[in-house]
């Protein structure tokens, strides 16, 4: 199975504040104006290459004051970007992996013991990513524990995810154009927590073959990504992992 | 042109659905990516010679750990959904700006503040120079009055920024009218005169004060009417009634 970088998720306070920062640090732009639920995003493409395929960086924050006001439940991501860093806040909070065909993602649910999200898109809209322009992102991922994920597996694993709409996709979307702006030609290696057999117990084959993934034995979850430019020298990109500063995560799991 | 409608400002829960559900009803494009500190807008152009309505909310849930009077009063108004919470005019000048400034007997937010964090920052990286007056511990907006504003350079008004394409998108054509509470008394009260509410489209509907629709007329399209409650119905304006101090 090809299994390939789909996408990272950064969570932010202020989006709007961290893609600015970002592009300052590595002159990688952004786009803007995506939203779900009570989240909004700003979108890094990365470009192509062969350790990424459209890979993008999607900056998420909460917009929605209210729901957050409202909610009193256990919020995982909440609770991490509320410790202070020198990123103003800002952890990586996901690695998402991308495979070609629905089937793949049907078998890794399969093998997880989980289910694909459904493809509602066109009925259920708000369910989805939303663009100003109209466009609903149609995309499915796994797992979906509907019951609880199970213990033995950590927060920070990362998702599968199936984009069937290229021309759609998020790392296709031009950017704004911004002094010092550079080029990016894909993602060339990521750092990632824990181990590869974890890592490779998740993905149902050996990491470190499939993806351009390195291992750094802290807490699971993203800590490094490393882009190529098509201008120059590569940009890392280094944020703490999202895990790293939640010593025990068992409040945020839903009873299996 | 001298004293003008600049622009509107709409108080959002939640700005993507605002804009969301504002487009969908009425067919105005919006523009995204602005901000400035812990809120950002989202701007609706509506048309020559220059206006546009700015929908605007709270994008940092984590500056709410420190709340302030500010934010209370966004999240109090906010709380039932969208409301109408600031008319914006506009001079050409700054000697007109400072005039009003004397007339309140205030100063003026100055457009060349270096810290860009003063500032309205777009996704481009461009830094909004814009000049305003009055100044104070509150803005006159929490009593439902309107402030002047004079941008130095136009030439990246908000109202002339492209939109995002939306479907069935119009082309706007200008405001037509601006309904808003109080007389037209009141208004000539806090601007010093009536000959400066005759400038003004304005419409009055002898409610609470502040913005409570907006006319804006499209190309081949019937005017748009935009309603939506002013603040000064969630929050009355009588808790800000010592707002000079």
């Amino acid at each position: 199975m090809n299994i390939h970088i789909n996408h990272f998720s950064l969570g932010a306070r202020n989006a709007f504040e961290s893609a600015a920062r970002l592009r300052k640090e590595t002159g990688l732009s952004f786009w803007t104006g995506e939203w779900l639920r009570d989240i909004s995003c700003h979108m890094v493409p990365l470009g192509n290459g062969p350790g990424g395929k459209d890979a993008f960086i999607e900056i998420q924050c909460y917009v929605d004051a209210h729901a957050h006001l409202k909610d009193t439940r256990p919020n995982y991501r909440y609770d991490v970007l509320s410790v202070d860093n020198e990123y103003n806040g800002d952890y990586w909070t996901g690695l998402m992996l991308g495979v070609d065909s629905l089937a793949d993602l049907e078998a890794i649910a399969k093998r997880l013991g989980a289910d694909v999200t459904p493809e509602d898109s066109r009925t259920n809209p708000y369910n989805h990513f939303l663009r100003p322009d109209g466009y609903v992102l149609g995309y499915q991922s796994a797992p979906r524990f509907t019951r609880g994920r199970p213990d033995k597996w950590p927060m920070d694993m990362p998702g599968f995810y199936f984009y069937p709409d290229v021309p759609g996709r998020t790392s296709n979307q031009p950017v704004v154009a911004a002094p010092h702006m550079r080029r990016p030609a894909g993602v060339k290696w990521v750092t990632f927590g824990g181990t590869n057999e974890l890592l490779s117990d998740w993905m149902g084959q050996d990491a470190e073959k499939s993806i351009p993934v390195r291992f750094n034995g802290k807490a699971v979850g993203l800590w490094e990504v490393c882009v190529g430019m098509a201008d120059g020298e590569d940009v890392i990109i280094r944020r703490p992992a999202a895990a790293s500063v939640i010593k025990d995560d068992s409040k945020y799991r839903r009873p299996s | 042109m001298p004293l003008h409608i600049d622009h509107i400002s709409l108080a959002s829960p939640h700005i993507f659905r605002s804009a969301d559900t504002l487009s969908k009803e009425t067919g105005l494009g919006y523009w995204t990516g602005e901000w400035l500190r812990d809120s950002s807008v989202n701007i609706v152009p509506l048309g020559p010679p220059g206006n546009f309505i700015e929908i605007s909310g709270i994008i940092d849930i984590f500056s709410l750990r420190k709340m302030d009077e500010r934010k209370q009063w966004i999240l109090d108004i906010t709380e039932t959904g969208d409301h109408f919470n600031g008319l914006c005019l506009g001079v050409d000048s700054m000697d007109e700006l400072e005039m009003f400034a004397r007339h309140w007997k205030s100063t003026v937010n100055r457009a060349d503040n270096p810290d860009p964090a003063a500032h309205f920052q777009r996704a481009n990286g461009y830094i909004l120079p814009m000049a305003s007056t009055p100044v104070g511990k509150r803005t006159v907006w929490m009593a439902g009055l309107p402030n002047v504003y004079y941008y130095p350079d136009r030439t990246y008004h908000s109202s002339g920024q492209p939109t995002h394409p939306v479907p069935n998108q119009v082309q706007p054509t200008g405001i037509k009218w601006v309904e808003v509470g109080g007389t037209a008394q009141d208004m000539a009260d806090w601007l010093g005169g009536m000959q400066y509410v005759e400038m003004l489209p304005l419409k009055f509907n002898g409610k609470s004060l502040g913005v409570w629709a907006v006319c804006v007329g499209a190309v081949d399209h019937e005017d748009i009417v935009i309603r939506r409650p002013a603040a000064s119905e969630a929050v009355p304006t009588a808790k800000f009634a010592d707002w000079r101090s």
